[in-house]
């Protein structure tokens, strides 16, 4: 198995507070991973690492082969055209309709319309969302925005796809469908990393966890494997 | 490519449409800005205009007594011609000028109806040779001529000319400096503007660097915004411009044809539009630029 992302001795401060002290991880392609750990433990800022929405103050990170600690911002938007990432607060344009914004991914990198359209009807549709494809976000409810987030993180086939909280003001019923489209990415080669505090859901759905607390890893468990 | 381009253009019209209020203040003001300054250019351009015209014409008019008779129109004819400081001569008969002052009277030539007679008298109105450059050697030229019997009269406009030419370069001046400030102003505007529009765009201009848009492709849509509002701006001046001198045209026509003897005013012609508007779309583009740089510091 190859990894996919790897953290030698990471560490992260915020004005020299620590967030995360001395991080060693390796999480391998086609992996589903939950990351799970109290609010404040560090979880966002992990995953922010790897999109490289933040930089290490100390260590390496490696992404898919590549080292990205020191990765010029030039090259950052290309970087992450590889990545999908459902945030915390979905970060959707509340001005742009559900289709504009799943399309957003595939704009910038300057598809053709037809295609774009396929390509936006066919995710909107997997995710259950079809009849909501001309809404905007803030007529939508808390689980359909979640989906349209999903939606525009797998629009471009990210080889890895970060979730932070994906489920967390929803109720388990909803929770659930969501964990079965993440379980369906899965199942076609992408590498899931779903950050949570819900540890309980984490052992649900699967046996890979990475469990951390103040800005420390505590284990990595890999249940299945044992 | 050609797909990224069209998404940014379009995207710059939906964005104006979104942020209306700002993008008519940046328009109005461009447009204000190009009013005053295309006006000034086209006073400027006529002004101009008159003041060759002016220099190329007569320069003396020397007007004959009434009892002269052709011999000594003949005569004076031969002496104004034989100084070295005459280039060209062109006579003015007396029914001529009566026929001028009558156009000149126009429909109030009732006044003119009492006389019988012709009260005016011949002239000759004179070129002199460009060594004659200032009014003491035109009043040496003036003295020379009347002393000629059949002479009455002889009249000389220079130093009026020379105090159009002193104005000409005054109005000139200020309107380059009028002009100047007022671009500076628009362009503050316009970068104003466009910091106005990057703040209330933070988000979506987050948004869109966190799912892997260059800033290239973020700046582009504002730039084509800036250089819009600087292209409306500039039609909208060159609209209201064009209207009022339509319709100032004929009245300022006729009056200038009168007193000026300048019988085509210049206005805006179609080179000079698009050179306009060229010139609001570069203060667009300048304007946004600046504003632009904003947007490395969003942080995403
Ligand atoms: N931008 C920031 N500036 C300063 N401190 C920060 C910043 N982001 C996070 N922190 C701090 O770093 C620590 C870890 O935060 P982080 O957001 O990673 O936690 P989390 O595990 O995602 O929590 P939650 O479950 O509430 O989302 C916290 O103490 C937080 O206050
Ligand atoms: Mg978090």
């Amino acid at each position: 198995m190859h990894a996919i992302i790897e953290f030698h001795n990471v560490s992260k401060c915020y004005n020299s507070t620590p967030a995360l002290s001395d991080i060693n991880l390796t999480i391998n392609k086609g992996d589903f991973v939950f990351l799970t750990g109290p609010s404040g433990a560090g979880k966002t800022t992990l995953l922010k690492l790897i999109f490289l929405s933040e930089r290490p103050t100390e260590g390496e990170i490696i992404v898919n082969g590549v080292n990205i600690t020191r990765m010029k911002s030039s090259a950052i938007p290309h970087f992450r055209r590889k990545l999908g990432v459902v945030f915390q607060d979905f970060k959707l344009l509340p001005g742009k309709t559900v289709f504009e914004n799943v399309a957003l991914g595939l704009e910038i990198i300057g598809l053709n319309r037809k295609l774009i359209k396929r390509r936006v009807w066919q995710v909107v549709k997997w995710v259950g969302l079809l009849q909501k494809i001309d809404s905007y976000p803030p007529y939508l409810s808390g689980g359909e925005q979640q989906r349209v987030a999903i939606a525009r993180a797998i629009i471009n086939n990210p080889m890895l796809l970060l979730a932070d909280e994906p489920t967390g003001n929803l109720d388990p019923g909803l929770a659930l469908e969501i964990m079965k489209l993440f379980k369906a990415i899965n199942t076609r080669g992408t590498t899931i990393v779903i950050a949570t505090h819900n540890r309980d859901m984490a052992e649900t759905f699967s046996h890979n966890i990475v469990a951390l607390s103040h800005g420390r890893l505590l284990e990595h468990s890999h249940l299945s494997a044992s | 490519m050609f797909n990224k381009i069209l998404y940014c253009i379009k995207t710059a019209f939906r964005n104006m449409r979104a942020n209306f209020g700002l993008n008519v203040l940046a328009i109005s003001t461009i447009a204000l800005t190009f009013i005053i300054c295309i006006t000034f250019v086209v006073v400027l351009t006529n002004a101009a205009a008159l003041k060759t015209l002016w220099a190329e014409r007569i320069q003396m008019i020397v007007y004959l007594k009434r009892t002269a008779t052709p011999s000594d129109v003949e005569r004076a004819r031969r002496l104004i011609e034989s100084l070295p400081e005459v280039r060209s001569l062109h006579f003015v008969s007396r029914d001529d000028a009566l026929q001028q002052f009558r156009m000149m009277l126009q429909g109030q030539d009732s006044i003119l109806e009492g006389l019988n007679e012709n009260p005016l008298g011949h002239s000759f109105e004179l070129r002199l040779s460009p060594d004659i450059k200032d009014d003491e050697q035109m009043a040496a030229v003036a003295a020379t001529l009347k002393k000629i019997d059949a002479v009455d009269d002889v009249e000389y406009g220079r130093a009026w000319i020379e105090r159009f030419s002193a104005l000409f370069d005054i109005l000139k001046i200020t309107g380059i400096v009028l002009a100047g400030l007022l671009f500076l102003f628009s362009l503050l505007i316009v970068n104003n503007t466009l910091k106005l529009l990057l703040t209330s765009r933070r988000d979506e201009i987050e948004i869109m660097k966190l799912v892997g848009a260059t800033t290239a492709f973020i700046k582009t849509p504002l730039c084509i915004e800036g250089m819009l509002q600087g292209i409306i701006g500039v039609a909208i001046a060159i609209l209201v411009v064009s209207l009022a001198g339509l319709a100032v045209r004929e009245p300022l026509q006729h009056l200038m044809a009168l007193y000026a003897g300048m019988h085509r005013l210049i206005f805006l012609d179609p080179l000079s539009c698009c050179a306009f508007l060229a010139l609001g779309a570069g203060l667009g583009l300048a304007g946004s630029l600046c504003a632009v740089g904003g947007l490395e510091e969003i942080h995403a």
